[in-house]
């Protein structure tokens, strides 16, 4: 480059090395990183907007369409304020599949975090192995709710399916294959020599910063914070188990807050999810899984309903809040969705300072983001921009088909 | 520092700090699992005028987890719009977590709240929202260099959250459904031809 330094360095909003709609600008003097800015809000879905005209049960729906990982987070969390509003008592054998079907989905989701880490560090194969371990989480959360993503498990007051005897059998031989693989995927991922010496000391996060500026899941943990809803505040079935909260020093390491002990942390916690997941069907209780099989009764309840609640969830990358307000009509009044993402994002410009260039993919993945999840809505035509209607794209996506064919 | 109260004393110990300016408490405990383990949540709601001092009462009691700022429109024909602060306490001691929820009410003729980033610094992000989805005046948050949620070219002075006079005006509003089914398509065939 000519000219003085320092540069700006434009990444995104789409980017071959961030496949995820952010805008971040880095100010660079050689291979170093000076400062960093980020813009979040470039999808404009508008989810919370739209939950304001539907009812509870459709936006239960509705909220697994929030995140394409997280199947089960966002549902649980609104699940959970609704079933406080409107008093609703879950069944103990509802809490414990929400507690199963939870952990499977951490395990798939480190394993997809732990694939495309892998890829931004440049090791591919490593990436391929570990989408393709994903795969039997995957197979048991489909024997489990029928779907592979976007699972519609979570009902108000329970979930729509039990777990039957025969489902525990599938169940267990997904567990024992991870278990047989855990060792290997440990080696592989934190004794490999490229990985430590391009993520140790690499995106640091003290415990103060992370404290202050409220950081959630394993990118806390692995600060040092020794925070965990299921362990802290018990809710579903988590208050029945013994569970403590995954801390890099469980690797034999002191805590440095980097991006090795954030992989440290994740590696882990697919460990203790296996665990956790034996331990529910274990001691799985008797009886329904659902508080009212008839929907229509679940509606009139929620509708008779009025108040305010909070449901929260420890989702793979941390804290889910979901703050709703009823007032006894059909949809309710207020629905605030604050995704874990929202909370890790803030963090970026304090651990991408000091970085140097080629480090900026691994340590953005760090922190698993999930852009998706900070969707705001803004429905606006400013004149700046061209518009097409419904008619017209459909139009053009025929001709593009015709002219693919000839 | 390091005592742990319960959340009925934390409620004491904000109400002796801040008198009047509490208007209204309660605690509610939910019980989940076979064991019913007792998970607690505080609802606080205060004058706009103490949000800052609540903050600075809780963090006197154990350094708070902000989980977010929310807020909404209470609707065109109410003046207010109706903002929470959602903290938790005890965030890392098994079992004795509990959220507390600070609720006030802001008059939409005079949108002001005081800034809680010198308290905790992580809290401009969300702040930064309350400004750009609800039109409110954070006082003391130094003003963003960019929008962060917005697209960038969006109009001043109007904020998507709102359902009074400033919301989106429909005239901005894509009418994709409105663009009707095409009529050049071939009738449907009869099932007795």
């Amino acid at each position: 480059m000519a000219g003085n330094a320092p540069y700006i360095v434009p990444v995104g909003p789409i980017h071959p090395a961030l496949k995820e709609p952010v805008h971040i600008e880095l100010t660079v003097v050689g291979e170093e990183v000076i400062s960093a800015d980020f813009t979040p809000g470039q999808t404009h879905r508008g989810i919370e907007w739209m939950g304001l005209s539907r009812n509870p049960v459709q936006i239960v729906h509705l909220t697994d369409r929030i995140c394409g990982i997280c199947g089960v987070t966002h549902s649980l969390a609104f699940a959970r304020a609704v079933e406080q509003i409107a008093d609703i008592t879950v069944p103990e054998r509802g809490d414990y599949v929400r507690t199963i079907i939870a952990e499977f989905e951490r395990i798939q989701s480190h394993l997809l975090w732990a694939g495309v880490a892998a890829h931004e560090l440049g090791f591919d194969t490593l990436f391929y192995l570990a989408w393709r371990v994903r795969e039997e989480a995957m197979d048991a959360i489909e024997v489990i709710t029928g779907n592979r993503v976007n699972y519609d498990i979570i009902q108000i007051g329970g979930t729509r399916r039990d777990i039957t005897e025969d489902q525990y059998v599938k169940i267990r031989k997904c567990l024992n294959t991870y278990k047989d693989l855990f060792a290997k995927l440990k080696k592989l991922f934190l004794e490999d020599a490229v990985i430590k010496s391009r993520c140790v000391g690499t995106g640091l996060l003290s415990f103060e910063t992370a404290m202050a500026y409220s950081a959630v899941g394993p990118t806390s943990r692995a600060s040092g914070v020794t925070a965990d809803l299921r362990v802290d505040y018990p809710y579903c079935a988590y208050g029945d188990l013994d569970i403590k909260p995954v801390m890099p020093t469980i690797y034999g390491s002191d805590v440095n807050g980097d991006t090795y002990d954030r992989i440290v942390v994740r590696i882990f916690e697919i460990a203790q999810s296996i665990e956790i997941v034996e331990t529910c069907l274990d001691n799985m209780p008797p009886g329904p899984a659902l508080w009212e099989e008839k929907v229509a009764k679940i509606l009139s309840t929620c509708k008779k309903a009025s108040g305010e609640a909070v449901g929260r969830h420890e989702a793979p990358r941390g804290e889910a809040v979901h703050y709703v307000a009823m007032d006894g009509a059909e949809a309710p009044i207020a629905w605030k969705v604050k995704a874990s993402s929202y909370s890790n994002l803030h963090v970026w410009p304090i651990i991408l300072k000091g970085a140097q260039l080629a480090d900026i993919p691994v340590i953005v993945a760090s922190v698993d983001p999930c852009m998706s999840c900070t969707d705001r809505v803004a429905i606006t035509d400013n004149g700046s921009t061209k518009i097409f209607t419904k008619e017209q794209l459909a139009k053009m996506s025929y001709e593009k088909s015709r002219r693919m064919m000839q | 520092m390091d005592e742990i109260y319960t959340p009925a004393e934390v409620v004491d110990k904000l109400k002796a700090s801040l008198g009047d300016s509490m208007l209204d408490s309660s605690i509610r405990v939910r019980a989940e699992g076979v064991k019913k383990r007792e998970n607690s949540n505080i609802w606080i709601t205060i004058q706009k005028e103490a949000i800052h001092q609540a903050v600075e009462e809780l963090m006197k009691i154990r350094y708070p987890h902000l989980s977010c700022i929310s807020g909404y429109d209470k609707g065109p024909n109410d003046p207010n719009l109706r903002v929470h602060y959602i903290f938790s306490l005890y965030g890392g001691i098994e079992n004795t977590e509990c959220m507390v929820i600070f609720s006030t009410d802001i008059p939409k003729a005079d949108p002001h709240i005081p800034t809680i980033t010198d308290l905790m610094e992580g809290a401009a992000f969300t702040e930064q929202e309350k400004r750009e989805y609800l039109g409110i005046v954070v006082d003391g948050l130094p003003p963003a260099k960019h929008k962060f949620f917005l697209p960038q070219d969006f109009p001043a002075n109007v904020y998507p959250l709102r359902k009074d006079e400033k919301k989106i005006p429909d005239s901005m509003i894509k009418n994709l459904w409105a663009c009707g089914r095409p009529d050049n398509r071939p009738p449907a065939p009869l099932e007795d031809e």
